[in-house]
């Protein structure tokens, strides 16, 4: 009796133990190809909500206007903000603070003491390049960024030091003998999702430009030298991309046949521009500040940090899902200046339409709300005739008619806040509550909106 | 031209794959033709000069000679040995199944209880010994002591009601397991001992539990003629009996649940 009391305690330790990895039901699944394909992205409802917890972006700053002398004519030491105006240079560099060093604050980058136009601190130096740098994705790589665009804050996070950055792998141990070559590969790294995989997948995809395709294009061998280890150092870096964006693979594939592009997604074409930027920015803008950092900023072999998929989506199919800093800062975008919609200018224009972005499972207005209704209310009060038509959206998770009493509540909300402007209620229109497309990563920041069109 | 084409269109891998579907059809005849060394020609209505064997055909006989003498050949060409049961068909239509007729269905080999007419000699080691016998015979086989020994146990039916003890334990030489429990059954007109295959037991809270026959059916079942050996004959009617069990031990059995 004591000895099966024993054995079944130690089976049940076991099951426990292998119990180890596992996820509770319900998950969440999001179909992403034709039915019965199989291609479809299984999300764990508990771990998105931690994840969406540490992807909250945070307030944007006031609007300021974008009158007056330029930045370059007053200060002495601006190459690159310098056609902005002085007070959204000022902007930008207290969003800078907020984004990057908000503990540091401006003594991270400019010396103490010391005139702020000189290049005292190495930070600075790093900073200006990185200020060309955001410019040149957010003007140059719209194929991957679209409009969204990327900030400081999509990669530092309020850190100084980006959370995921890459260091090139020491070179493997290379001794004699039968054991003493591992290849780069055969021990269990994060870098590929711990598996066995070449463990440096970035050097040679992301710095270097390595041949990613070792799939041939014809039924028989007619010339393809590919070989099963450079597919596995491909394997690698499909890997990263994928833990990276929190998919699987048939977020770009079908795995019928990984290499043809007609059986993809279009997220895969926004995939392959994503490495074309990855690579340019390592070999353009980081790795030519190697010299710049300390000594102790850089990797086992001297290298800089450099840039991967998951520096800045940290595991998000987009970085921040979605959501747009750069709208707030047009000063990010280089080549064609986009000027800065000053809240008192606004009411000369004609004002079509305004959206309003609510928290999760909230429906009382955030604290920009009055900034956003503002041109609105303004273009209602000077044309009588108008009439503001109120839609609310809802993400496609969860139940269906919590989604649309919410998106009521929130429709309701704008209309108070309207009412409450001295709005008359028969000019007020709620249209019927609408489901956005289905979003991907199951909970949509976007989709979380109100929208005030005028009629 | 690419490497491994043929022509334009024919390659080596498809030349493969034919090959492999001809051999792969070849080998689906042998083995159905293998499949035919028992049970064929098939039993049927038609005229008896129709020899009912279906494509591929029976193959030729193949022989067996075993290791105590005498040979078997397969197929043997002897017709079914249960020409003539006791049982008669349910109904007059071709495919009707067979009800048994006789005083009591479990003795008339008949369904679950029908046996094959074996050999009526005893199986045998490989060196020539009595294979099965009970443990007073092969003193050198014991139960493991860390087993319950089930010798002394009451053997309870379906109905719970108890059928006999056990009296001992009968052992496969060659393979060193039980294959026989000996039971011991109280006013045994036709002999005190019966013998209980291991596979239709379940030894559990120190008693034999049998599932298939009522605790009163253990005095029918036949009888083995030699107290210290069983022939295969013989295993196949014991078998058969407790098989019987299953359909005809209590009437509800036969009936559908609903």
């Amino acid at each position: 009796m004591r000895r099966a009391t024993h054995t079944s305690l130690a089976l049940a330790l076991a099951a426990l133990l292998m119990l180890g990895g596992c996820e509770r039901p319900p998950v969440d699944s999001v179909q992403h190809g034709y039915r019965g394909t199989g291609m479809d992205q299984l999300y764990n409802p508990r771990t998105l909500e931690a994840q969406a917890a540490a992807n909250q972006v945070p307030e944007p700053l006031p609007a300021v206007s974008a009158e007056g002398p330029r930045a370059k004519d007053v200060f002495k030491n601006v190459q690159v903000l310098g056609d902005s105006s002085v007070a959204e240079f000022t902007r930008t560099m207290a969003a800078m603070t907020a984004w990057v060093a908000p503990e540091q604050g401006c003594v991270y980058c400019h010396a103490a003491g010391k005139d702020l136009s000189e290049d005292a601190l190495y930070t600075k130096v790093v900073a200006r390049k990185m200020l060309e740098m955001t410019r040149h994705i957010n003007t140059d790589f719209k194929s991957h960024v679209a409009d969204t665009g990327v900030t400081c804050f999509t990669c530092h996070r309020g850190q100084p030091v980006p959370a995921q950055t890459w260091f090139s792998a020491p070179p493997h141990r290379q001794t004699a003998g039968m054991v003493g070559d591992d290849a780069g590969q055969n021990s269990p790294a994060k870098t590929v999702g711990l598996t066995s995989l070449p463990y440096d997948p970035f050097t040679a995809y992301l710095s270097q430009a390595a041949d990613i395709r070792v799939v041939g294009s014809t039924p028989l061998p007619s010339g393809n030298r590919k070989s099963i280890k450079q597919t596995e150092g491909t394997y690698g870096l499909m890997v990263h991309m994928s833990e990276s964006l929190g998919v699987n693979c048939t977020y770009c594939h079908n795995s019928r046949s990984f290499s043809t592009w007609d059986q993809s997604t279009p997220q895969r074409m926004t995939a392959w521009h994503g490495i074309r930027m990855a690579r340019d920015l390592n070999v353009s803008y980081l790795e030519p500040l190697t010299s710049v950092f300390p000594a102790a900023r850089n990797g086992p072999t001297g290298d800089v940090a450099k840039i991967n998929c998951s520096t800045c989506h940290q595991g998000a199919y987009k970085p921040l899902y979605g959501a747009s800093l750069l709208k707030d800062h047009p000063e990010l975008v280089g080549g064609t200046r986009v000027s800065v919609a000053a809240p008192a200018a606004a009411g000369a224009t004609a004002v079509q339409s305004a959206v309003l972005f609510f928290d999760v499972g909230s429906s009382s207005l955030a604290g920009d709300a009055e900034t956003t209704l503002a041109p609105v209310i303004r273009a209602l009060q000077s044309s009588p005739d108008a009439k503001a038509v109120l839609s609310g959206y809802h993400s496609a998770a969860g139940t269906l008619s919590q989604n649309q009493g919410l998106a009521k509540q929130r429709a309701f909300a704008v209309r108070d806040a309207l009412k409450a402007a001295g709005i008359a209620d028969d000019r007020i229109v709620l249209e019927k509550p609408q489901s956005a497309e289905a979003n991907l990563a199951g909970e949509d920041p976007a989709a979380r909106r109100v929208e005030v069109a005028l009629r | 031209m690419e490497t491994g084409a043929i022509t334009g269109y024919i390659d080596v891998a498809q030349v493969a794959l034919y090959v492999f579907w001809v051999f792969f059809a070849g080998l689906i005849y042998y083995l159905h033709q293998e499949n035919k060394r028992e049970g064929y020609p098939l039993e049927s209505e038609r005229s008896a000069h129709v020899r009912v064997q279906g494509w591929p055909p029976i193959p030729s006989p193949k022989t067996f000679r075993l290791q105590h003498g005498g040979s078997s050949s397969a197929p043997n060409g002897q017709p079914s040995p249960q020409q003539h049961l006791a049982a008669e068909p349910t109904g007059p239509w071709l495919g009707a199944p067979l009800r048994p007729t006789g005083r009591n269905p479990m003795l008339d080999g008949v369904g679950p209880g029908a046996y094959a007419l074996r050999a009526d000699v005893a199986d045998k080691t490989f060196e020539g010994r009595t294979k099965i016998v009970p443990l007073r015979v092969a003193p050198d086989f014991d139960v493991s002591a860390k087993d319950p020994d089930p010798r002394g146990m009451r053997v309870v039916g379906a109905d719970g009601v108890v059928g006999g003890t056990v009296h001992d334990l009968w052992v496969d030489r060659s393979e060193v397991l039980f294959r026989y429990l000996e039971v011991a059954v109280p006013n045994a007109a036709r002999g005190p001992h019966v013998l209980l295959p291991m596979n239709f037991t379940r030894i559990k809270n120190g008693r034999v539990v049998v599932k298939s026959i009522l605790g009163s059916q253990f005095a029918d079942v036949p009888r083995h003629r030699n107290p210290d050996q069983v022939t295969l004959l013989e295993e196949e009617k014991i078998m058969a009996y407790y098989g019987a069990g299953t359909l005809y031990a209590t009437a509800d059995r036969q009936e559908p649940l609903v």
